[in-house]
């Protein structure tokens, strides 16, 4: 919102000279709030320490811990290492993947990397300049360099934790020196994360030259409580209703939350986590089938509690974890489940294919509930893209949700939170909520540049939110919707909506792909194809391209977009990846894909 | 005069002669309505925007547009197609319509539920049959009736010729049409609409053509009307009347049903002069400041019938010869099978409120269509929403009467009643229903029927039709019993019609729900069943009792109490 507010009124009147005006707005550039305040009081601190200590021009602090974030998990654990590495008196830099330069490198001694893994293995959006560099040409010796990679992952993909062992090697190969084995922590990774602080901080401190060791901290303003992962915020429901027509095969809600608005603050692409309910129906199942008492005390993270309310609130239930299927097999005499434990591809399919109770019905085991609250994991929140803008809604946060049912193995399957969000709960619960900061997903800055959104069923939830915010700011760029779902009457999200911003001028063009309306099958891309050179010229005039959607809709929309650079542009493919490349380069196109 | 005239009358002005921005409505995939301009526009090429109002609300709330679609009626003068005709209608209405055709009381097919992006497809099907939806609907001279009399068929043959002539002669000249759906060549420039202007009329118009004794067409509810004059099987010529009309608004006492005038008698060859004389006058007399007002039984209520008269004759040169006598003696339709003179069979085929569809036990649309591919005649829409499949030779009599058996066209008993009534589409589609109709009326008349039954008046055929608004599409204004929506389950109750459309009823009850409607139709059944005269409708019996005073004068006693 700062930033908004400052492009709103402008700069004020200022004594620095227009270079310096711009090297320190780069430097401020995408700071969230507290960043803001943070770079604030420690400039007033430099600002008030007379005379400036001299330092050399490019000397690097100490530690340096660099985040690439999906969600905010990883930013999440380079943030509460940056604290406690304070806390020890260290001076670390904390610093996003997107907003470092890879070239400073070579000058740093100390690198601690927090990094996700995307669903097909690639690193997150803020890493891809880093990686690029470190694959690229000309590999920088990084002899001088200690190092520590704590990746984030999730076992149940193929390529887990494939990003941050590719850092590891990338490092490796070019002469950097690993300070502490690589963590490849899964979805449960918190408690992995704290051990790995305390060690990693020791092992910092001993490479640390003495003297700059006595870096006082500067003393920071006690903040409001800041809501991540580990401190959700408890939002209430304020409404719910039901999106697409009564006749639709996909049940898709709209959800507004309200939120305290000094509490919890999100912009436009940013992703909302969020903790749910199991299905009642599901754990009275999961108690009878285990033949357990649903109000046998168990202990759970330190506190003891009834199975069932674990089962209902604390375990995850629905995306089964090939760990659980692991230590499922160890409990059960199956031997059919022993063998696919030894085949980690076939216990990847196994598990995504399954809930933890078709498990439990097919490979009944003994044991007691305890044992059973062990073999499970943490229930994992889940993200939605946030649908909208707190420019427009300063105290709601709105959500798009598809929810997930299907039949098999003999039996109805509903999403857990889509499940709960669509169909249990009620207007006026709460549910613990966190804002996962999606950087890679901007609108521009300038508020004249033309934008192309392109997104397929519930992947329309953020271009909401842009419109949303662009209206507020009366941002003059032209706005382009392209849509794809399967069917105009009933699965048109936000239809009304899109319909008044287009009155209204807002919305200047939407394309729409229908799949199951028509013989030929229509998606986003072919739409994009449909109108390539119109498409071409906005790209030529600056605009920024936006996608989100599921990884097929993601690539497809890619060979489009390559395919109609060639054609419009006459280039070969090869020029044309160039030009995209240049694209996301320049932050004009960006991605959320899920 | 300054009031500023009817927003549609720019609409129309603005058109280019009926264009508007139809190709760009069309083409825009965002919404499946047409802009509101359009929208008017699109009347005058057949079709009406419409929407599913059953679920608006919920559509609504759940942040969709209403579900729009459109209705689409075809210009088929006299009701009369060919089988080959109606194989391509019934595939049509299958695949790009709801799967139902719905026959209507103006002797044409409606299809329902078309998606915007199939109606230019649509459009150029039916073109392919040789049957166009011009003037379907809008300001022009609407799809001209003709009464099937399938029992002559030679006149019949003729006076068809007429409603045919009629019906060409008063169709709009702009290529519009054959533009945008047909892929037509556009017009360079210096297109004119010699009759119509480019505002065409102040409202609808409608025209029907009568062979008496059957007034099934109901001929004096329309703004024009031909009433063949015949010796034998020779055309004489025409009575020609003016001025009918039964749209009326609620609660407005400037507006009323009206029965047409009589203007007098012509020979054939006068027809087409006069059928245009009478568009012109209404064209620069008529009201275009308030539609309501707009109809042609207006403009000459407020002329005066001698100026009127005098001005279409100096119009179209010629003078009405003194009204032949003519007598009426129905209204409604002849079920089963007749024999013409020469040797060839009619089936009328009941259609329970004309729509034609496959329904549990009841095949009729697969029934048509198995029909159709045998049939050698054609086949007559009626003014009653109901079907004839004409000029069967004797040879095939056996087999079309059992196709129409095996498929549930001819089902057993119905009560007169039922076979004399009829009611307009109304909810869930057409935007001016104020009640339910089409839905409906069958199961009230189940209750209807039970009452005569316990007075014992069940052999009398009463004439009901129900419409959904007051704007008559069901003609109900000429009804014995009228029953006209008011408002969900609300209906006034209208007493008088004579049963062949020659005495315009009148509001015995206002704003009746169903249980009122049954217990005041129960204590009207019980002084008819013991005071009628022999032969006695129920229509004379209702005026003759007091129960309500006729309508001689609709302009001056239409609205008074009772």
């Amino acid at each position: 919102m700062q930033n908004n507010a400052k492009r709103a009124v402008g700069f004020p009147p200022h004594p620095l000279d227009g270079l310096q005006l711009t090297r320190l707005q780069q430097a401020v550039e995408g700071l969230n709030s507290e960043q803001l305040a943070w770079a604030s009081g420690y400039l007033a601190g430099l600002g008030s320490v007379q005379p400036v200590p001299e330092r050399a021009a490019n000397e690097a602090p100490a530690v340096t811990i660099l985040y690439a974030t999906q969600g905010g998990n990883a930013r999440g654990v380079a943030e509460s290492l940056a604290a406690s590495a304070t806390a020890r008196g260290l001076a670390p830099r904390l610093v996003s993947a997107d907003q470092y330069r890879p070239r400073d490198l070579a000058k740093e001694r100390l690198l601690v990397a927090v990094i996700s893994t995307q669903g097909e293995g690639e690193p997150p959006e803020s890493a891809h300049e880093l990686f690029k560099y470190l694959k690229g040409n000309k590999p920088p010796r990084l002899d001088g360099l200690h190092y520590a990679v704590f990746g984030l992952g999730d076992s149940s993909y193929e390529f887990f934790n494939q990003a941050g062992s590719q850092l590891d090697a990338l490092l490796q190969g070019a002469g950097a020196h690993a300070l502490q084995a690589r963590v490849d922590a899964d979805v449960d990774f918190q408690s992995i994360a704290a051990s790995w602080q305390e060690q990693l901080l020791t092992a910092v401190e001993k490479q640390q030259p003495a003297d700059q060791a006595r870096i006082i901290p500067l003393q920071r303003k006690p903040s409001v409580v800041r809501h991540d992962i580990t401190h959700p915020y408890q939002a209430e429901l304020l409404e719910r209703r039901r999106i697409t027509g009564s006749d639709a095969v996909s049940e898709v809600y709209h959800l507004a939350l309200e939120i305290d608005a000094e509490a919890i603050l999100y912009r436009p692409g940013d992703a909302l986590g969020l903790f749910f309910r199991n299905d009642p129906a599901l754990v009275e199942e999961i108690l009878a089938l285990s033949g357990l008492a649903g109000e046998a005390e168990v202990s759970l993270g330190g506190g003891s509690l009834s199975l069932a309310q674990a089962l209902a609130e604390r375990l995850e239930l629905t995306q089964l974890h090939p760990r659980v299927v692991k230590g499922w097999a160890s409990v059960s005499d199956d031997a059919r489940l022993a063998a696919l434990a030894e085949d980690a591809e076939a216990l990847r399919r196994f598990a995504r294919e399954r809930q933890f109770i078709d498990l439990l019905q097919a490979h009944p085991a003994e044991l007691d509930a305890q044992r059973l609250v062990e073999l499970l994991n943490n229930q994992q929140p889940r993200l939605y893209s946030i649908a909208s803008s707190q420019a427009a809604y300063e105290d709601e946060i709105h959500l798009t949700v598809s929810t997930l049912g299907y039949r098999a193995h003999g039996r109805d399957h509903l999403g857990g939170a889509s499940g709960y969000l669509g169909r249990r709960i009620a207007e006026g619960d709460r549910l613990g909520v966190y804002v996962a900061e999606n950087p890679g997903f901007r609108l521009p800055q300038a508020g004249d540049t033309p934008i192309i959104m392109a997104g397929a069923g519930t992947g329309i939830a953020p271009y909401r939110a842009f419109l949303q915010e662009r209206q507020v700011l009366g941002s003059s760029g032209r706005n382009w919707l392209v849509f794809g779902n399967r069917h105009f009457h009933r699965d048109f999200l936000y239809q009304t909506e899109w319909l008044d911003y287009r009155k209204q001028g807002l919305l200047d063009r939407i394309s729409l792909a229908f799949s199951r309306d028509q013989g030929d099958r229509a998606y986003v891309q072919a739409c994009l194809h449909e109108e390539g050179a119109e498409f071409y010229r906005w790209l030529q005039e600056g605009a920024h391209l936006y996608v989100c959607g599921g990884i097929a809709m993601e690539q497809a929309v890619r060979q489009s977009l390559l395919e109609i650079v060639c054609a419009q542009d006459g280039l070969d493919a090869e020029s044309a990846e160039v030009f995209i490349e240049s694209l996301r380069e320049q932050g004009r196109y960006q991605r959320d894909v899920y | 005069m300054d009031r500023p005239l009817n927003p549609n009358e720019l609409i129309k002005a603005n058109s280019r002669y009926l264009r508007g921005t139809l190709r760009e409505s069309i083409a825009d995939t965002a919404t499946g309505a047409l802009s509101p301009d359009d929208a008017q526009i699109s009347k005058f090429h057949g079709f009406y925007e419409q929407d599913d109002r059953d679920c608006r609300r919920e559509r609504q709330e759940q942040l969709l547009e209403p579900y729009y679609s459109f209705m689409l009626r075809a210009r088929l003068p006299g009701g009369v197609c060919t089988p080959a005709q109606w194989l391509a209608i019934d595939a049509v209405g299958s695949e790009l319509g709801n799967g139902t055709i719905r026959l209507t009381t103006r002797q044409t097919f409606q299809y329902h539920g078309i998606l915007k992006r199939n109606l230019k497809p649509l459009i150029q099907r039916i073109n392919q049959a040789m049957i166009d939806s011009i003037g379907g609907c809008g300001d022009v001279n609407r799809n001209v009736l003709c009464n099937p009399n399938p029992e002559r068929s030679a006149l019949h043959a003729e006076v068809h010729q007429w409603a045919q002539r009629i019906s060409e002669h008063l169709l709009p000249k702009t290529r519009a049409y054959h533009e945008i759906w047909l892929d037509g060549e556009p017009v360079a420039g210096g297109e004119s609409e010699p009759l119509y202007g480019e505002t065409y009329l102040p409202r609808k118009f409608k025209t029907a053509v009568a062979v008496p004794p059957h007034n099934d067409v109901d001929v004096y509810t329309n703004d024009l009307g031909f009433v063949a004059i015949a010796d034998g099987d020779r055309l004489l010529g025409f009575n020609v009347l003016a001025g009918g009309g039964m749209g009326a608004s609620h609660d407005d006492t400037t507006t009323f049903p009206r029965l047409a005038d009589e203007l007098g008698f012509i020979p054939p060859q006068q027809t087409l002069a006069v059928a245009e004389a009478v568009v012109s006058v209404q064209r620069d007399q008529g009201d275009r400041v308030s539609r309501r007002h707009a109809r042609l039984k207006y403009t000459i209520e407020r002329m005066g019938l001698a100026a009127f008269k005098a001005e279409v004759e100096r119009r179209a040169g010629v003078r009405f010869e003194p009204h032949r006598p003519v007598r009426f003696t129905s209204q409604g339709d002849r079920y089963g099978w007749v024999e013409d003179g020469e040797g060839r069979w009619h089936l009328t085929l009941y259609i329970e409120n004309g729509r034609v569809a496959d329904l549990a036990g009841a095949s009729l649309m697969t029934g048509l269509r198995e029909i159709a591919k045998i049939h050698q005649g054609d086949f007559r829409i009626t003014p009653n929403q109901n079907l004839v499949v004409a000029s069967v030779p004797a040879y095939q009599k056996v087999s079309i009467d059992g196709l129409a058996r095996e498929h549930g066209l001819l089902p057993a008993e119905r009560s007169p009643t039922r076979l004399a009534s009829i009611a307009c589409v109304a909810l869930p589609t057409c935007p001016q229903a104020m009640a339910e109709a089409e839905r409906y009326f069958p199961e009230l008349l189940e209750k209807i029927e039970a009452l005569a039954v316990r007075y014992g008046i069940e052999r009398q055929a009463i004439v009901m039709r129900m419409t959904g608004c007051p704007n008559g599409c069901a003609r109900p204004y000429v009804a014995e019993v009228g029953l006209i929506g008011k408002g969900p389950g609300r209906y006034n109750l209208q007493l008088g019609g004579d049963g062949t459309g020659l005495r315009l009823n009148r509001l015995y009850r206002k704003n009746l729900n169903e249980s009122e409607v049954l217990e005041t139709l129960d204590g009207l059944f019980v002084r008819y069943a013991a005071n009628r005269l022999t032969e006695e409708r129920f229509g004379d019996f209702v005026i003759r009792d007091g129960l309500v005073k006729p309508v001689i004068d609709p302009a001056e006693d239409y609205h008074e109490a009772d």
